[in-house]
């Protein structure tokens, strides 16, 4: 990967996830990243990849999609920023959505931490246990008297 | 090693695997803090994973929505009695932010709720009471000591005897409270009597003063802001105290901080090392006295720049040569035509070499055409920082 850092604009960084994927972005992208702006402040030669070793590339690629939309955001108003942020979470199937939130919990980004965090308690909003369990495949491991007994408890949060 | 990557992405592709149980718990603490806290608890029957993670998220919003969504149409104090105590019972874990909202009908007394969380190192508190007859602050508030933001809506606060409201005027008392809340970050004061005031807040970030002052002894002094972390300091006097020009009193004060520089009035005793102060609020003012004092004091930099007394206001005495190194921001308020302020506004931008952004209000005494003259020759003004943008709000 040929490096760029004679530019005078912006400076590039190369970033590497941890199947050892390469990418190439401007510095104000990266810096989203209170991780990576970390990073770069301990590292001497900014020309060398910076290691993202818990994000796969496929997930990177995706978390340096939102970044570069949100690196550039005056150029579109608040609610075109929102629009494009909802596609971007709607477009990812729960797998994803997953390894992303832990790429942005890992990377520090707050607003795509947020956006998915938002994602998932949308998903979890207005459905009944049954269809939450559903949607999320989490496996029932109560018997029907715990379960009985646990609703009990706290009647309030059962009733519509 | 590719052999766990193979793994990881083997797992990754099956779409049957149950991802949202396997979460960091602070994550899904973040994703159930999204929730009102109904839909939140409805997560207790999920699985053993999710039985108590609603009850440890750090925040308990007990607001009008969730009372609404509970109380089953009817007025039933006992039923939210029950409810409120058994979520507080049920938490595990701190409670950072907690939220109560007492409704009208509600008889009952609530202090035993707001100690249990205040015992919690809650550090922000909101309590609403939604009558038309406020009840009285619990004072377990005020042993709260982590608390650095409270909103109270309709809240009594107690009961003080009459004299408590003059005594509060006494400087001593109104330093002795502010020194005894060590988390103060903001604090809001109106003065209506010349003080000579000392505020001791260690972690105060932003401060407003209001001033009123009508007599002839006009001097308040505030002899030092002990606040190492003030942002933003404000100081305005009512806008009577302007009426009688000619004689005039102009200064500026100065924080103890490097981020500030805050401003109204001064004596030499502020001559404190401005070089590396990014910010002045400039409120020029000019002061009733009925005394023959038209000498002012005028210290902008490290040293006091220059102090006289002079009766002729049409020289000022500015020492030309100090420079503001440090300042970038400025904002001047009732601003007039009158000499000293131009000469004021000329001193400024040509010695604040790295000056970003200054911002002239205008009196609104002046007439439309000597703001246009002060506008077009405070534009011509030789300027130090080229970046220097000036605006000018009329």
């Amino acid at each position: 990967m040929a490096s760029t850092s004679t530019s005078t604009l912006s400076r590039k960084l190369i970033l590497k996830s941890s199947d050892g994927e390469k990418f190439e972005v401007d510095e104000n992208v990266a810096m989203q990243s209170q991780t990576i702006k970390h990073m770069i402040e301990d590292l001497d030669d900014i020309n060398s990849p910076i290691p993202v070793s818990i994000v796969t590339g496929t997930i990177l690629s995706k978390v340096i999609e939102y970044c570069k939309k949100h690196a550039t955001e005056d150029s579109d108003s608040d609610e075109q920023l929102k629009q494009w942020d909802k596609e971007y979470a709607n477009n990812m199937d729960l797998n994803t959505l997953y390894y992303l939130l832990l790429a942005a919990n890992y990377m520090e980004i707050k607003g795509l931490l947020e956006l998915i965090t938002q994602c998932v308690a949308d998903m979890i909003k207005g459905k009944s246990p049954e269809e939450i369990r559903a949607h999320f495949n989490i496996k029932n491991d109560f018997t029907p008297q715990e379960e009985a007994n646990i609703r009990n408890e706290n009647p309030w949060a059962f009733e519509n | 090693m590719s052999a766990i990557r193979a793994s990881i992405n083997n797992r990754s592709c099956g779409t049957d695997a149950d991802r949202i149980s396997n979460l960091p718990p602070d994550l899904t603490h973040k994703i159930l803090e999204r929730l009102p806290l109904k839909e939140a608890a409805k997560t207790s029957v999920l699985s053993q994973h999710w039985r108590f993670q609603w009850a440890s998220i750090p925040q308990i919003i007990l607001d009008e929505s969730f009372c609404e969504s509970i109380q089953e149409g009817r007025n039933d104090s006992a039923h939210i009695s029950l409810i409120y105590s058994n979520i507080l019972l049920s938490h595990v874990g701190p409670i950072s932010k907690f939220v109560l909202y007492v409704p009208s009908w509600f008889p009952g007394e609530t202090f035993m709720w707001i100690r249990s969380v205040c015992t919690n190192d809650v550090k922000a508190f909101t309590l609403v009471f939604a009558t038309s007859l406020p009840k009285n602050l619990p004072t377990c508030v005020f042993s709260c000591s982590g608390l650095t933001h409270l909103t109270l809506i309709q809240v009594k606060l107690l009961s003080l005897p009459p004299t408590f409201i003059e005594n509060c005027i006494d400087t001593k008392m109104l330093e002795s409270v502010i020194s005894r809340c060590p988390q103060l970050e903001s604090l809001n004061l109106t003065i209506y009597e010349p003080a000579n005031l000392t505020i001791h807040a260690p972690k105060l970030k932003d401060l407003i003063l209001i001033g009123y002052l009508y007599s002839g002894e006009t001097h308040m002094w505030i002899r030092r802001v002990c606040a190492n972390d003030v942002k933003e300091f404000t100081l305005v006097f009512a806008p009577d105290v302007q009426k009688n020009l000619p004689s005039s009193d102009i200064g500026l004060v100065y924080g103890n901080d490097k981020e500030c520089l805050v401003t109204g009035y001064s004596d030499s005793d502020y001559a404190a090392d401005v070089d590396t102060r990014r910010s002045v609020t400039g409120y020029v003012f000019t002061l009733d006295t009925r005394r023959s004092v038209t000498g002012y004091v005028f210290t902008l930099g490290g040293s006091v720049v220059s102090k006289a007394v002079i009766d002729d206001l049409h020289s000022i005495p500015i020492e030309r040569s100090y420079n503001l190194r440090q300042l970038r921001k400025v904002q001047l308020c009732g601003i007039s035509g009158h000499s000293v302020h131009q000469q004021l506004l000329q001193y400024i931008v040509a010695h604040s070499p790295v000056l970003k952004e200054m911002s002239i209000e205008f009196s609104s005494k002046m007439g439309l055409e000597e703001k246009k003259n002060l506008a077009l020759m405070v534009m011509g003004y030789r300027r130090a920082s080229a970046n220097a943008e000036i605006i000018i709000k009329t």
